[in-house]
C-alpha cells in the first residue's frame, strides 16, 4: 500500500470543479508525492486521466469507494 | 519575425479568450474553459470587452448613488476631457455584477438566470463568481480594453471585483498570433 501525502475531496462538485481542485493541490506538492483523489462527477475519472495525460503525471490506481465514488491516487 | 520566434500550434501554450457578451451562458462557458485550460498548465489571457465588462463589475443597487453619478476617480484608461453626462445614463441601465446578468434566451425577465444557477448549485456546478476567483487563483491574467473603460465610465480601480490590465487591440493581436487557442463568446 502506497504512502498517500495528501488527499482532497470533490464529491458534489460537477466539471469544471474536480480538474480545478486537482490542478491546485498538484501545484503545491513534490515531485514523487502521492495524491489521492475522492470525487463522484460521472466524468470525474475522465477529468482525472486527461489532466496526469497532460502534466505527466502516473495514475497508481482507480478503486470504486462505493456505488457512485471514485478514488483515485496520482503520483506527482 | 525572425524564424526561431515564430510559435507554431505544437509550440504555443498560451490560449485568449475573449468575452464580448454580458450573458450568463456565455459568460459561464468562457470562465469554465478558461479554468479548465489553465488548471491543464496553458497560460491563459481572458479579454473582457464592452457587455462582457458586466461580468467583472462589483453589483450595486439600482438607487446607489455609484450607479447614477460618473466617477470622478479617474483611473487607467480614463479620458477626463471628453466625458459627457450621458455616460451616466448607460451606466445606470447596464447590468452589473456576476448576479444580475442576463440569459441570452428563455430570459423571462430574470427569471431563466434565477433558474438556472438554482439548477447549477443544485447540480454542484460553479457559480460565475466563483469561476472568477478560481482563475485568478490559477494565474489567469484578465486584460479589459481601453476604449471600452472610457465609453462605459469605468472605475478600473474600485468598481471591478479583480485588478485587470486595460490594454487595446494591439496587445490583443499580439496574444492572438501567439496563442493556439482563440475563441470569441
Amino acid at each position: 500500500m502506497s504512502v498517500v501525502h495528501a488527499s482532497i475531496t470533490v464529491t458534489g462538485k460537477c466539471c469544471p470543479l474536480p480538474l480545478i481542485e486537482l490542478a491546485k493541490a498538484a501545484k503545491n506538492m513534490r515531485p514523487g508525492e502521492i495524491l489521492k483523489i475522492t470525487g463522484d462527477d460521472p466524468i470525474f475519472e475522465i477529468s482525472v486521466r486527461d489532466y496526469c495525460a497532460s502534466q505527466n503525471l502516473e495514475i497508481i490506481s482507480v478503486t470504486n469507494e462505493n456505488s457512485s465514488q471514485v478514488g483515485i491516487l496520482i503520483r506527482c | 519575425m525572425p524564424e526561431n520566434n515564430v510559435v507554431t500550434f505544437e509550440t504555443s501554450n498560451k490560449a485568449t479568450i475573449l468575452l464580448l457578451s454580458g450573458e450568463l451562458d456565455k459568460a459561464i462557458v468562457a470562465l469554465e474553459v478558461a479554468c479548465g485550460m489553465a488548471a491543464m498548465g496553458t497560460q491563459v489571457n481572458l479579454w473582457f470587452i464592452f457587455l462582457g465588462l458586466n461580468v467583472l463589475k462589483k453589483p450595486t443597487g439600482f438607487f446607489s448613488r455609484k450607479r447614477w453619478l460618473l466617477s470622478k476617480n479617474f483611473s487607467p484608461g480614463r479620458n477626463p476631457e471628453t466625458d459627457v453626462g450621458l455616460q451616466a445614463v448607460i451606466k445606470a441601465f447596464n447590468h452589473d455584477g456576476p448576479d444580475q446578468l442576463p440569459l441570452s434566451q428563455l430570459n423571462y425577465f430574470g427569471l431563466g438566470p434565477r433558474l438556472l444557477n438554482y439548477l447549477m448549485k443544485k447540480k454542484g456546478s460553479p457559480s460565475v463568481l466563483k469561476l472568477i476567483n478560481d482563475a485568478r487563483e490559477l494565474g489567469v491574467c484578465f486584460k479589459i480594453c481601453q476604449p471600452c473603460v472610457d465609453v462605459l465610465a469605468l472605475d478600473v480601480k474600485n468598481d471591478l471585483i479583480v485588478d485587470a490590465e486595460v490594454s487595446g487591440v494591439s496587445s490583443y493581436v499580439l496574444d492572438t498570433r501567439t496563442s493556439y487557442y482563440n475563441a470569441v463568446f
